[in-house]
């Protein structure tokens, strides 16, 4: 009869050979991402970008130097256009674009005004409370409160021309400062490009997101350790998009670019339970986010042009 | 007769390169120091306005233009 093989032995070594066969599909699991230049077109030259908007496929940038760049997403072709019915004085700031195809910013904190797709001034509207920051968030506006009480929300979602109809946007809240300096800049809010009425928010030193709806059911905070990891002297992350379901794009490393403007170096693709799912250093660092989807992101570079990045 | 194309070729050429070596400007941002210096000068200007109510409102623009200067600084890209 042959000899028996010891079981004890036999199970010992599977489990060892399962155990590293799993580390080594775990380890795997953040997809090392691809960058390539698909326009080489200078989409914006070196203005300073002061507002970015995007919905129906396209993308809006506005810039200091008062003009409006519409980039559509399908072709790549950008079109810019001199704001024109703007009063004295008026330096406008923020852009938001709605479902409905509206177009707004910030004319003065005290003022919203609706642009036309070739920069024209065509409606105002009255705000009875300065405002410091406008996004968009499906078919409403979202406004920045200057920070007020300590663990309040910072933003208020409405209809434009709805006057105090506005609502708490549940998150980011403002946070504590030593002095009223500090308080303004702690508390300065950024939002990148939202999906499905859900739109990312955060505070511009803070690595946590914001990602909601404008309901607390379906807000939720969460810390992004690798944007924090990455992060750049002025704040760890730059620039987000959503997309899909569940996917997160987020711009990190802010550093400095000529001329002392901000740059984003690196691109984390994640999810809205803040994974890595792979990243890569961006060479040309990239401005903003232009749009995104569920596997590529476009993005604006320093050299003023189109960038994706996409896993192979 | 032959010195006038060179010298049109010549003055063409240094022109070209002049133009070439020049780099555009990039957009500054402004930096935090100079908002607030901005701000300083600013109060000085409202407080030389007539009028306790034009003082008041001076005042008030000059920080929200502080405001817009400091979110240039942080948010512009």
């Amino acid at each position: 009869m042959p000899t028996p093989v010891p079981l004890s032995h036999m199970p010992q070594r599977f489990v060892t050979f399962i155990i590293a066969f799993a580390g080594l599909l775990s380890s795997q699991k953040a997809t090392a991402l691809q960058v390539r230049l698909i326009s080489p077109a200078e989409v914006v030259g070196r203005q300073l970008i002061v507002g970015r908007a995007h919905c129906a496929g396209t993308t809006w940038l506005l810039t200091d130097s008062l003009e409006l760049t519409r980039v559509f997403g399908d072709s790549r072709i950008a079109y810019t256009s001199p704001l024109r019915g703007l009063r004295q004085g008026e330096k406008p700031w923020g852009l938001a674009c709605l479902a409905n195809g509206e177009l707004w910013t910030l004319a003065t904190p005290h003022a919203l005004a609706r642009l036309t797709a070739d920069g024209h001034v065509l409606e105002r509207v009255r705000l009875e409370r300065p405002q410091l920051g406008i996004y968009s968030a499906g078919e409403r506006l979202l406004l920045q409160d200057p920070p007020a009480a300590v663990g309040t929300p910072l933003l208020a979602v409405g209809v434009p021309r709805s006057g105090s109809a506005f609502t708490r946007w549940p998150a980011p809240v403002s946070r504590h400062a030593l002095s009223a300096e500090e308080q303004l800049r702690a508390n300065f809010v950024s939002c990148g490009i939202g999906v499905s009425g859900y739109v990312p928010c955060w505070l511009v030193n803070d690595a946590r997101l914001a990602i909601g709806d404008g309901t607390p059911a379906h807000s939720t905070v969460r810390e992004f350790r690798f944007a924090r990891a990455s992060a750049g002297e002025d704040g760890p992350i730059w620039d987000v998009a959503l997309a899909g379901a569940s996917r997160v794009w987020v711009l990190t490393s802010a550093r400095a670019g000529p001329g002392a403007l901000r740059l984003g170096g690196r691109l984390t693709r994640s999810t809205r339970l803040a994974e890595d799912d792979g990243s890569v250093e961006l060479k040309p660092a990239a401005r903003l986010i232009m749009w995104a989807t569920d596997d590529r992101c476009v993005l604006l570079s320093a050299t003023g042009q189109l960038l994706e990045v996409f896993a192979p | 007769m032959t010195r006038k194309p060179i010298t049109r070729k010549l003055i063409l050429m240094a022109t070209v390169a002049f133009v070439l070596s020049t780099n555009p400007v990039w957009a500054q941002p402004p930096t935090q120091n100079q908002c607030m210096t901005q701000l300083g000068a600013c109060y000085y200007w409202a407080a030389a306005q007539a009028g306790f109510w034009s003082m008041w409102a001076g005042g008030i623009d000059c920080e929200l233009a502080m405001i817009d200067c400091i979110r240039r600084s942080i948010l512009g890209r």
